[in-house]
């Protein structure tokens, strides 16, 4: 009988490097500046290490394919170095690799990094779509980008819960201000600006309804995590972070192709979040939750995570918005580091970044941003579309 | 009897005020004046495209698996080498074991297309031919080409039975008579001038030819209801009615003012436009011009009345209307003017072709697949079924979504996407009897859309690859046009 | 429905994937009332999907109290009145994108 990974698997330490336009690193540089700290914060060795995984989703500017770049720079004695990858959750699949690997019992300690460099594309912004949608799909798919693919849901979650385009806007305008409040005080953030909810709905359009402060950016960076038994966490340090669960749900084609799926919520979320769930023992996500870092690629997705999540219900979200449930002082901060929004999002690196928060909350060390007495942390990592999706939740806790 | 059996146009939706092309090139040659407005080809339509989109209005209520030919005219093939006409076939979804031909290099081979169809069926070789003409004829910036030039296509289907306008004769005559040529690899039509064209090619080839087969017929001039031809000089087309001494009611009003001369469909064009509103007994004869001329005559028959109502036609078309507002854009759209880009819009993925033959009905004709454990209609063609409760593996049968309308279950105007004409518009479409996938969704602007609206499936160019010389088909989601009964 | 409408122009405001900066306000007189408007160029640079941006125009509202008071910044805040209705809106859509040569219209 499967049992689950809870409290088989404790992360002892983590390294994450500066997001931003790191035109002064390569790939390689962004690696060793986020393995240094965390082998530091670890308190080990690398020859203690047993097996990697490396996240990495970008091969077509970043270093390339296979799990050889991250070998090579960081001169890994001929150890088992896994390369996966899965949309904008390839750093959240790393860290599943690396832990999942730790509770089998084959290893004793791992480690996990992601890393992406997406500011060589010469033309801003990641690769071309087509070029890696496969070629059936570049044949059909709609000429296509990452905010219009997400605007279709808004459209669709404005339409279903009655909410004019200007109330619906306003509503991501509070989601998105309250992670650039956040954000300014982080020294590592990308983007490190307050901005008010009026200076938000001044800015243009970028795919209706989506504007341009409800969009992410592209940024370069890396995080890394190192796991062990958790039998074994405190031979490392006094306040190990504990892995309650780790689940990923992918979609079944059945939004893309089939007419149930109404449009405003994302599905694999919803299933995925339930596994994660049972798995960590949770009953009641709104009273058990201390924090959590969602995958803000864009205002829109955020708030329709909320009730994913079955922390705010179906189509009331906004209201615990406008309350400031999610705030910093709120009952369940939310993207206490700035998000996606403004840490910034190298693809392979942001699901581990959010555990770097969730870890430096749970041990005290999360300066101006310190949430009190955090005991269960959540991060959420989306790769695709609403439509063609893959979920990542995690929990965390002491 | 063989004749006319269905018919079937198609009118690009935006149109071009002919002041904004005088306004913007008119100083460089103030003679190019003209009236009116003309249709001018989305940046994702070509001579394919409006054949494809005229071909399903001839089509419609008619089985597909019932078309034996298809011929497609044209002077502005998008390729030298790959035929047209298949590239129709395939998106119309006929069989494989057809004749197809494209017939071009002159605006005449719309007529030509139409007697080869028709010989071809009163043979006896063919039951069913398809003849798809369209063109979308480039003239430089400034010229009286540009003025004059509108973009267009017409569809007839030719057979023998249910035929609504039996093939009464034909006559035709051919002179290498060089008033417009247009070298392989250039892209513009070049003319000797216009008075050389009128005076010996124009006035004279259309009266012999019309001449020709009032008397092969064995019919008076005055016995025909309506002489067609193509408008290419306004005084002119007055005068060859004078010398063919044709009665105001014989003349048709040309399309020339809405539509412009659509080069090979023209005459196509203005057939089913009297088609439209003929009455049985009428005699229509139809002339093409170009390298000569070819001139054919129809007499309709009752069963019009069975069809008439069921395409959107011409007078569908016209109607359907979206105001362009800007000679640049239209420039832009023709390749008149090096537009911008970006690396991102320059760098086209690669297309596998053998993919696209593995897929060709898929992709080109929008045949999805539908399971017969459960009926449930999908996009993409799969094996596995999607739904939820059933997913049986390898129950498929193929089914076509490209005639069946549905509603735009979401969408967004995208200004970060690259699009030759922002924002780029794209949703997903729910459609009736099922099925649901993601489309780019053209000809409308973004304040028209709204969730739920009615829209329908148009065959349109989806990508040019320029380094290769690719011009990539799929289909989009637009608003319906309407029919006008 | 009254709302404030804070007065900031030549000031960047950035976010992670761009900026914008709203250049001059104007009024426009529309079926007897007064209209304000921002026009503003947005710079989209380092978005996922491509390079963006525009000349854009924001319509705040009917002006109902001009600059009557300022903030802890030293802004002017004026009281404005949203305009919902459609035709309205197309109307000065249609007459901004003339007259300012914008590529977009918002009414926020």
């Amino acid at each position: 009988m499967a049992e689950g990974i809870k409290d088989k698997v404790a992360i002892i330490g983590m390294g994450c490097t500066r997001f931003g336009e790191r035109w002064d690193a390569g790939s390689e540089d962004l690696m060793v500046e986020a393995f240094k700290e965390a082998i530091e914060d670890a308190g080990i060795e690398k020859k203690d290490l047993q097996a990697v995984w490396f996240g990495s989703c970008m091969d077509e500017v970043n270093v390339g394919k296979s799990a050889t770049p991250l070998s090579l720079a960081l001169k890994l004695p001929y150890l088992p170095v896994t390369r996966v990858e899965n949309f904008c959750a390839t750093g959240s699949e790393a860290l599943r690799g690396a832990v999942y690997a730790v509770a089998s019992g084959a290893y004793d300690i791992c480690l996990a990094l992601g890393s992406e460099k997406l500011k060589d594309t010469g033309y801003a912004g990641l690769p071309e779509f087509s070029h890696n949608l496969g070629t059936k799909n570049r044949l059909i798919f709609p000429n296509m980008t990452a905010p219009g693919g997400f605007a279709m849901m808004a459209t669709r979650y404005f339409a279903k819960y009655g909410l004019s385009p200007d109330e619906g806007k306003e509503i991501l305008a509070m989601v998105s201000a309250k992670s650039h409040k956040n954000g300014a005080g982080n020294p590592k953030a990308h983007l490190r600006k307050e901005v008010t909810v009026e200076q938000i709905l001044k800015a243009p359009m970028i795919a209706w309804p989506l504007g341009l402060f409800d969009c992410c950016g592209v940024s370069d960076g890396a995080a890394a995590a190192i796991v062990c038994r958790a039998d074994m966490a405190k031979n490392f340090r006094p306040d190990p972070v504990y892995v309650k669960s780790m689940q990923i749900a992918l979609s079944s084609g059945e939004e893309l192709m089939y007419t149930d799926w109404d449009g405003s919520y994302v599905k694999s979320a919803v299933k995925c979040s339930a596994r994660a769930y049972d798995e960590a023992g949770i009953k009641n996500p709104r009273e058990e939750i201390s924090m959590m870092e969602v995958h803000d690629c864009f205002s829109i997705t955020e708030l329709v995570t909320y009730e994913d999540l079955g922390i705010s219900p179906r189509g009331k979200a906004g209201n615990d918005v406008r309350d400031g449930f999610f705030n910093l002082d709120g009952k369940i901060p939310c993207q206490p580091d700035g998000g996606l929004k403004c840490f910034g999002h190298p693809i392979g690196a942001s699901g581990l970044r959010m555990m770097y928060e969730m870890y430096k909350q749970f041990q005290g060390k999360a300066g101006d941003r310190q949430i009190k007495d955090p005991k269960i942390g959540l991060t959420h990592n989306m790769g695709g579309f609403p439509a063609m999706n893959l979920i990542s939740v995690n929990i965390v806790g002491r | 009897m063989s004749g006319i059996v269905s018919y079937g146009a198609y009118i690009p939706k935006y149109r071009i005020d002919r002041k904004l092309i005088y306004k913007a090139m008119g100083w460089l040659n103030p003679a190019t004046f003209m009236p009116g407005e003309k249709a001018v080809a989305n940046y994702d339509e070509d001579s394919v495209t409006m054949a494809v989109a005229a071909g399903i209005d001839c089509l419609t209520e008619i089985d597909r698996t019932d078309v034996d030919a298809v011929f497609f005219a044209t002077t502005t093939s998008p390729y030298a080498e790959r035929q047209g006409a298949e590239i129709i076939a395939t998106a119309l979804d006929c069989r494989s074991d057809i004749r197809t031909a494209d017939i071009t290099d002159t605006p005449k081979a719309g007529t030509t297309a139409l007697l080869s169809a028709v010989d071809a069926v009163k043979a006896g070789s063919i039951k069913k031919a398809m003849v798809c003409a369209a063109d979308m004829r480039v003239g430089k910036a400034g010229s009286a080409q540009e003025e004059i030039f509108g973009d267009g296509a017409a569809a007839l289907l030719m057979g023998e039975d249910d035929v609504v306008a039996e093939y009464a004769g034909a006559f035709s005559v051919s002179y290498d008579f060089v008033d417009h040529w247009r070298s392989s690899g250039d892209r513009f039509d070049q003319q000797w001038e216009d008075r050389f064209i009128r005076d010996v090619g124009y006035t004279r080839f259309i009266v012999e030819a019309t001449e020709g087969l009032a008397k092969a017929c064995g019919i008076k001039m005055s016995d025909m209801t309506q002489v067609i031809y193509p408008c290419l000089y306004a005084g002119d087309y007055k005068k060859i009615a004078r010398t063919l001494g044709l009665s105001a009611s014989q003349m048709i009003t040309p399309l020339l003012g809405q539509v412009g001369y659509a080069g090979a469909a023209d005459p196509l064009m203005h057939l089913v436009m009297a088609l439209e509103k003929a009455t049985p007994g009428d005699k229509i004869a139809v002339v093409g011009y170009g390298a000569g001329a070819d001139a054919v005559l129809f007499e309709v028959t009752e069963e019009i009345e069975k069809i008439k109502g069921k395409q959107k036609g011409i007078a569908g078309h016209l109607t359907a209307k979206r105001e362009l507002k800007s000679y640049e854009k239209m420039a832009a759209f023709r390749n008149l003017l090096h537009t911008e880009k970006g690396i991102r819009g320059e760098n086209v993925a690669f297309t596998a072709f053998s993919t696209l033959w593995k897929n060709r009905k898929e992709v080109l004709g929008l045949v999805g697949s539908s399971c017969k454990a459960c009926g449930t209609p999908q996009y993409p063609v799969q094996r596995v079924c999607v739904k939820p409760d059933c997913g049986a593996i390898d129950e498929m049968t193929p089914y076509r979504f490209s005639d069946r309308k549905g509603v735009l279950f979401t969408y967004t105007g995208d200004n970060l996407a690259f699009s030759p004409d922002p924002p780029a518009i794209y949703g997903f479409v729910d459609f009736e009897g099922g099925g649901r996938f993601w489309f780019d969704v053209t000809d409308m602007d973004l304040e028209e859309a709204k969730v739920g609206m009615p829209v329908e499936m148009s065959f349109r160019k989806k990508y040019v690859d320029e380094k290769f010389g690719i011009h990539g088909y799929f289909w989009k989601a637009v608003p319906v046009i309407r029919r006008i009964s | 429905m009254i709302r404030d409408y804070t007065h900031e122009l030549n000031q960047e405001i950035r976010s992670i994937s761009g900026g914008y900066e709203l250049e001059m306000e104007g009024k426009l007189e529309i079926h007897g009332k007064e209209v304000l408007y921002v026009v503003g160029n947005a710079i989209v640079d380092s978005s996922c999907c491509g390079v963006g941006g525009c000349r854009y125009a924001l319509v705040p509202g009917y002006v109902r109290q001009f600059k009557t008071r300022q903030d802890e910044q030293g802004l002017w805040i004026s009281e404005v009145e949203p305009i919902i209705d459609k035709a309205t809106r197309q109307e000065i859509t249609r007459v901004l994108m003339e007259k300012e040569i914008v590529q977009q219209v918002q009414f926020p």
